[in-house]
């Protein structure tokens, strides 16, 4: 299906050429500029593995992205984007960069203290599972829609480039380590393995 | 008693609460649903000074939000408003308060029961909206439903007048190929053909200014209610994409007639060599 549909895509839009581009609507910041010597500062993950059926079955949550003739500039603003949508952070407003940007994640315990709702009770119902799905839903979504291809990856080869968020919000160093990474990998050579489902 | 039913009770009865009962002491997007009786009994009118939202879900209850573009004064007077920032942290996006939801509750009309078609027309203030998605929102934690963040439509709702988006929401026009483009999990797309958009509002509402929407693309938007990331199908002639840029036909067209315009007009005057700067 992903490949029918990409497929179909460059015939959708061969009206559009062009003069499309300059119609289409602008949003966010400039993307960051990195030097080459701050490319290779970055450290390429280690993304090989023996196929294992058990490793397989965890291919819905361990996985990485990579998209052919894509900049480190364009993969690390792609993923920084998705990353920030499936977060809920304020990305595209007016207030670039989010000095003062709020989520409703920070609205929720002021609003419980007001006596209308707390975080608390809404994942005490919900739960860090449910967010945690939510994460990875948006984010493969997200890369989906910009093109990215979907490769799987091995749990521990995963968690060395990556971070489950569920409830709390992941150190911002430990953040930034890993989309920087994982920039680094879905701008990097073409894997060798089979492309997944989106 | 069960503590943990009562519990989740409670915080569903507080989800189902509007969001601007939260925030009502500053800027908000002032809406309310009507319902057909209340329209007949007297009890609402449809006022010249306000503007009117009509939707149709041809199957079933439908909900939704809208987002109601600020105007400068209500941007003036939101970053002026000291309620903003009462809650500790920096000020949470207009946006919040911009809401405009309908359904799945207070419906204006139904026909052929719980499956049968529901229509929901809901009072706004004339302005700009953009659908949000198909979405409850909620003050914290992820919305149910999910938010077009990705490519959405927006229209303008104008006084005096019902704005009809028929059942356009629905999105019975988009065909498989369509919404391919729009999610990961191929096997939630429906199998059935695609149908024209009905954008018709009922005999009750016929005798009153009636327009249909006109739709304008609209480009990315913050997930600020952490909802399912998503966004609209293509909407021929009025939307289109290019991975995950969003184009404006609308605009499209009018800059290709431009460009059209301009050499015919140049040409005109026959006594001007072409190639004169």
């Amino acid at each position: 299906m992903f490949r029918l549909n990409r497929t179909l895509l460059p015939v959708l839009l061969l009206p559009l050429a062009a003069t499309a581009q300059a119609q289409a609507i602008q949003f966010g910041p400039p993307i960051r500029t990195f030097t080459q010597a701050e490319i290779e500062a970055v450290e390429m993950p280690d993304l090989a593995y023996e196929p294992d059926p058990r490793i397989e079955a965890d291919f819905e949550k361990y996985y990485f992205f990579h998209r052919d003739n894509t900049s480190f500039d364009q993969a690390f603003a792609d993923i920084t984007e998705c990353d920030a949508l499936a977060h809920g952070m304020t990305k595209y407003g007016r207030d670039w960069p989010p000095t003062v940007s709020q989520t409703t994640n920070d609205l929720g315990p002021v609003l419980g203290k007001m006596g209308i709702l707390s975080g608390q009770m809404f994942d005490a119902i919900f739960g860090s599972g449910k967010r945690r799905w939510i994460r990875r839903y948006n984010i493969r979504t997200c890369m989906y829609f910009k093109g990215y291809d979907r490769y799987g990856l091995e749990k521990t080869l995963w968690q060395a480039f990556h971070f489950e968020e569920g409830l709390g919000r992941e150190n911002e160093k430990v953040r930034l380590a890993a989309l920087l990474k994982q920039a680094r990998v879905a701008s990097g050579p073409k894997p060798q393995l089979a492309v997944l489902e989106p | 008693m069960n503590r943990a039913a009562l519990f989740i009770a409670f915080a569903l009865a507080v989800l189902a609460a509007p969001l601007s009962a939260q925030t009502r002491e500053t800027p908000r997007a002032d809406h309310k649903s009507i319902m057909l009786r209340q329209l007949v009994s007297g009890r609402a009118r449809i006022d010249p000074a306000k503007a009117y939202i009509f939707i149709r879900s041809p199957q079933g209850r439908a909900a939704g939000t809208f987002l109601k573009t600020p105007t400068p004064a209500e941007i003036a007077h939101y970053e002026a408003n000291p309620q903003g920032r009462l809650w500790g942290g920096g000020p949470y996006p207009i946006d919040v308060n911009m809401t405009v939801t309908f359904g799945p509750k207070s419906f204006f009309d139904r026909t052929g029961g719980p499956d049968g078609s529901f229509t929901y027309l809901t009072e706004v203030e004339p302005g700009e909206y953009t659908y949000l998605g198909p979405m409850i929102v909620t003050t914290h934690g992820p919305a149910p439903g999910e938010c077009y963040c990705m490519g959405s439509v927006k229209f303008v709702a104008k006084a005096g007048q019902i704005t009809s988006l028929g059942d356009f929401l629905s999105l019975g026009w988009a065909d498989r190929e369509a919404l391919m483009q729009t999610t990961i999990d191929p096997a939630s797309i429906p199998d059935r053909p695609a149908v024209p958009t009905d954008w018709s509002v009922p005999d009750s509402l016929a005798q009153y200014p009636h327009a249909k929407a006109e739709l304008r693309a609209v480009g990315r938007r913050d997930n600020f209610f952490n909802a399912l990331v998503g966004r609209i199908p293509p909407v021929p002639g009025v939307l289109a994409y290019d991975r995950d840029a969003v184009i404006d036909l609308v605009a499209l067209a009018e800059a290709e007639a431009r460009a059209k315009a301009i050499p015919e007009s140049r040409s005109a005057p026959s006594h001007i060599p072409a190639d004169q700067p």
